[in-house]
C-alpha cells in the first residue's frame, strides 16, 4: 500500500490542491449567492423577477441583475464540479497501471514475490482511499453549494451529478476504467484520451437517457403564467410543478385523466393539438384548442423526494460498473504480458 | 553444489511474436550452482527466454521449469525463488534510492536489507539520492542490488554488465561470483561479452536465429573442441567422428573449428586448443552447429 501511496502521491497533492483551491472559491460563491437571494427574496418583489413593477423596480432591478449574473460563475463552479472526480480518477488509473507498463516498471514489480493480482488490488485499494479522502469533503461541499444557489432544482440533471455521492462513485469508476483501458492499450496518453471519451459517452448516456427513465413521474397541470415563486435557487419551478422537483417535459392529456399518461397518448394529443391550432390562419390559440378536443397541458415531473433514490442509483450503477471493471482488470492482468 | 538437480529445464520451448519466432526449438537444461551464459547476437532470443523463465511472458509451444515449477504469473513461490533483472533496468525513478529498497523489503520476504545497503555502500551510492538523479551505471547497480537483496535461488540477469564502466563491470563479476560461492545460489546471464563468460561462467549456451546452438558446461567445450590447420591441401578429407562448426580459408591454407568427440590424432593436421571466445564466435557465425545458418528476419520485436 505504501507503494501505491508513494507513485500517486504527487497527483494526489496535486489534485488535493485544486480541491482546497475549489472549495475555497465554492465556498465564497455559496455564501455570496445565499446572501444576494436573502436581500432579493425580502425586496418589494418578493424574488420573483416577472414581479418587477414601477413601485419597486428601483430596489429588485439591481438585485434581480446580481443574481442573474452570478449566474455565470456558477457554471464554471459547476463544469469543475461535474469534470473534477472523473478527471482525478482517470489520472489515477492511467497512472496505475498504463504508465508503468510504457515505463517497464512492470517487469520489476511482477517479478517481486507477491502475485499480479495483489499487485492491482493494492492499487485499487489505495487509489480508492485516495480517491474517497478527497472526493468526500468535495462531495460534502458541492452539496451544500448546490443547495445555497441551486437548492429548488438539486435533482435535477443539471446538478445531480454533484449534488449527493455521485461524484466519488464516478471517481471511484473513473479509475477502474483507466486500469482497463490502461491494460488492454498499454500507452498512457492513449489511454486517458479513450477512457475520457468512454466515459463522456457513459455520462451523457446514463443522465440523458436512463436517468428520467428511473424516477417515478408525477403530473401538474400547467400554470398559465409559466412561472413559480422564486426561491433561494435562482431557479424557478416551471408550470406549477413543487419546488425542488425536476421538470421532465410538457404535453397534454384528457381532462378527465389524473394519472401520467404513456408517451404514447401524449404525442398523440400534441400532435392532435398542433393538428387543430393550423387547421385555421391565422392559427387558432392552444387554449381554444384544448377546449375544443378536451384536453389540457401538462407537466410530468420527478419530485424532490425522489432526490436519494435517484442518487443510489447512479451512484450504485457506478459503484457496480467499477467493481465488475476490477473484477475484468483482476482477471486481465495474468494475461498481459509484461 | 548439487550435480543432477537443474534450475532451468527447457523442451522443444518456443515463443512466438505475431509473425516471428522469439525463440524456437529450445531444449537445454541448466544444472544447479552454476554461472551460465546466454550468449547470442540480438534477437536471437536470449531475453525471451530469461522473460519466459522470469514469468513475465508465457511460452507459445514446449515446456519450461525453473526451479522444478512452470513459471507463470500464478506460481507465487516461485517468484520469491528467483531474482530478475531486466534489460532495461527498469526502476521508479521518481524514487529516492532507500525507497526503492523499502520497495523490495515490503516485496520480498527474503530480502536482506544488510546485503543491500552495504552492496551500495561499497559503490558510494548515496540512498538519498534520487533515481533520476544518478549515472546509468548506478542505476544497473541499484536495479541489481533489489535483486540479489531478494536473496533468491535463482538470479536470472539479462544483459547485467551492458551500462558498466570497466570497473564497474569487473566489480558485478566478482559480486556474482561471491553470490554464488556464499548462498550455493545459481545465476543465468545474458551477455554479448564473451571475455565475462569466460571470467566467470562454467556453462555456456550459445543461441543464434532464435536457436540454441550449443549447451554445455565451459571446460567440456573447450576439451571437445579444436582448431585444425593445414597449408596447401585443400582437398584432405576430415576422419569420422569429427564436425567442424567454422572454415576459414585464406592464402596460407585452411582453418576448421571442430567438435571432436573422439582424440583426434592426424600428424597432417597441426591442431591448436581453442579459446572458449573463438568457440563461441564460430558457433555465432556459423549460425547452427552444422553451418547452415538461415537467414531469419531478426526484427526484434519491443516485447521480447
Amino acid at each position: 500500500m505504501w507503494v501505491v501511496w508513494r507513485q500517486q502521491r504527487s497527483i494526489a497533492a496535486a489534485f488535493f490542491l485544486l480541491a482546497i483551491v475549489v472549495s475555497v472559491w465554492t465556498l465564497i460563491m455559496g455564501l455570496h449567492e445565499q446572501t444576494l437571494w436573502r436581500e432579493f427574496l425580502s425586496a418589494p418583489c418578493k424574488g420573483n423577477p416577472g414581479g418587477l413593477t414601477a413601485s419597486n423596480l428601483k430596489d429588485c432591478q439591481s438585485l434581480w441583475s446580481s443574481v442573474s449574473s452570478s449566474g455565470k460563475l456558477n457554471e464554471v463552479v459547476l463544469g469543475i464540479g461535474i469534470a473534477f472526480a472523473p478527471l482525478f480518477g482517470l489520472i489515477l488509473g492511467v497512472n496505475a497501471v498504463a504508465h508503468e507498463i510504457e515505463q517497464k516498471t512492470i517487469r520489476l514489480a511482477w517479478t517481486q514475490s507477491g502475485s499480479r493480482v495483489r499487485w492491482l488490488t493494492n492499487k485499487y485499494l489505495g487509489s480508492v482511499v485516495l480517491l474517497v479522502v478527497i472526493l468526500a469533503p468535495l462531495c460534502w461541499l458541492f452539496s451544500w453549494w448546490v443547495g445555497a444557489s441551486h437548492d429548488a432544482a438539486r435533482i435535477t440533471q443539471k446538478v445531480f451529478a454533484i449534488s449527493g455521492f455521485v461524484e466519488a462513485a464516478c471517481g471511484i469508476f473513473c479509475f477502474a476504467l483507466a486500469v482497463v483501458i490502461g491494460l488492454w492499450i498499454r500507452r498512457p496518453g492513449w489511454s486517458l484520451a479513450v477512457a475520457i471519451v468512454l466515459f463522456a459517452a457513459i455520462f451523457l448516456g446514463f443522465t440523458t437517457e436512463v436517468l428520467p427513465n428511473l424516477g417515478s413521474p408525477a403530473v401538474a397541470v400547467m400554470q398559465s403564467t409559466q412561472l413559480g415563486k422564486g426561491s433561494s435557487s435562482g431557479f424557478y419551478s416551471t408550470g406549477g410543478a413543487p419546488a425542488n422537483s425536476w421538470p421532465l417535459w410538457t404535453g397534454f392529456e384528457p381532462e378527465t385523466e389524473k394519472t401520467v399518461p404513456s408517451h404514447s397518448l401524449m404525442n398523440r394529443l400534441t400532435t392532435n393539438m398542433n393538428r387543430c391550432q393550423a387547421s385555421e390562419t391565422p392559427s387558432l390559440t392552444e387554449s381554444f384548442c384544448a377546449k375544443q378536443l378536451g384536453v389540457t397541458r401538462i407537466l410530468l415531473y420527478i419530485p424532490g423526494n425522489q432526490f436519494w433514490t435517484l442518487q443510489f442509483l447512479e451512484g450504485g450503477f457506478y459503484l457496480i460498473a467499477a467493481a465488475l471493471l476490477a473484477a475484468l482488470s483482476l482477471f486481465a492482468v495474468r494475461k498481459v504480458k509484461a | 553444489m548439487i550435480e543432477g538437480i537443474s534450475v532451468l529445464e527447457a523442451v522443444n520451448l518456443g515463443k512466438r511474436y505475431r509473425r516471428t519466432w522469439g525463440l524456437q526449438d529450445c531444449t537445454l537444461t541448466i544444472p544447479k550452482g552454476r554461472v551460465a551464459a546466454l550468449v547470442g547476437p540480438n534477437g536471437s532470443g536470449k531475453s525471451t527466454l530469461l522473460r519466459m523463465a522470469a514469468g513475465l511472458s508465457q511460452p507459445s509451444v514446449g515446456t519450461l521449469r525453473v526451479l522444478g515449477r512452470s513459471p507463470s504469473p500464478g506460481t507465487d513461490d516461485l517468484r520469491e525463488r528467483v531474482g530478475y533483472l531486466d534489460q532495461d533496468r527498469p526502476l521508479y525513478k521518481g524514487f529516492r534510492v532507500v525507497e526503492m529498497l523499502r520497495f523490495g523489503e515490503m516485496n520480498n520476504p527474503t530480502w536482506n536489507m544488510d546485503v543491500a545497503k552495504n552492496h551500495l555502500a561499497r559503490l558510494d551510492i548515496p540512498l538519498r539520492s534520487r533515481v533520476s538523479d544518478l549515472s546509468g551505471g548506478q542505476q544497473a547497480q541499484v536495479a541489481l542490488t533489489l535483486c540479489l537483496s531478494k536473496q533468491p535461488e535463482l538470479l536470472l540477469l539479462d544483459e547485467p554488465g551492458a551500462a558498466l564502466d570497466p570497473v564497474a563491470r569487473e566489480d558485478l563479476l566478482r559480486l556474482l561470483m561471491r553470490q554464488v560461492a556464499d548462498s550455493e545460489s545459481s545465476v543465468v546471464l545474458s551477455t554479448h561479452a564473451l571475455s565475462d563468460v569466460a571470467a566467470i561462467c562454467d556453462y555456456v549456451v550459445v543461441l543464434a536465429h532464435t536457436r540454441v546452438v550449443l549447451s554445455d558446461d565451459t571446460e567440456y567445450i573447450v576439451e571437445t573442441h579444436r582448431i585444425l590447420s593445414i597449408v596447401d591441401d585443400r582437398d584432405l578429407a576430415l576422419p569420422p567422428g569429427i564436425t567442424v562448426i567454422h572454415e576459414q580459408h585464406n592464402a596460407r591454407g585452411r582453418s576448421l573449428l571442430v567438435r571432436v568427440e573422439l582424440p583426434f590424432n592426424d600428424d597432417r593436421w597441426r591442431v591448436d586448443r581453442p579459446t572458449l571466445e573463438e568457440i563461441v564466435l564460430a558457433y555465432l557465425r556459423a549460425g547452427s552447429p552444422h553451418g547452415d545458418g538461415r537467414d531469419v528476419d531478426e526484427t526484434e520485436d519491443g516485447a521480447r
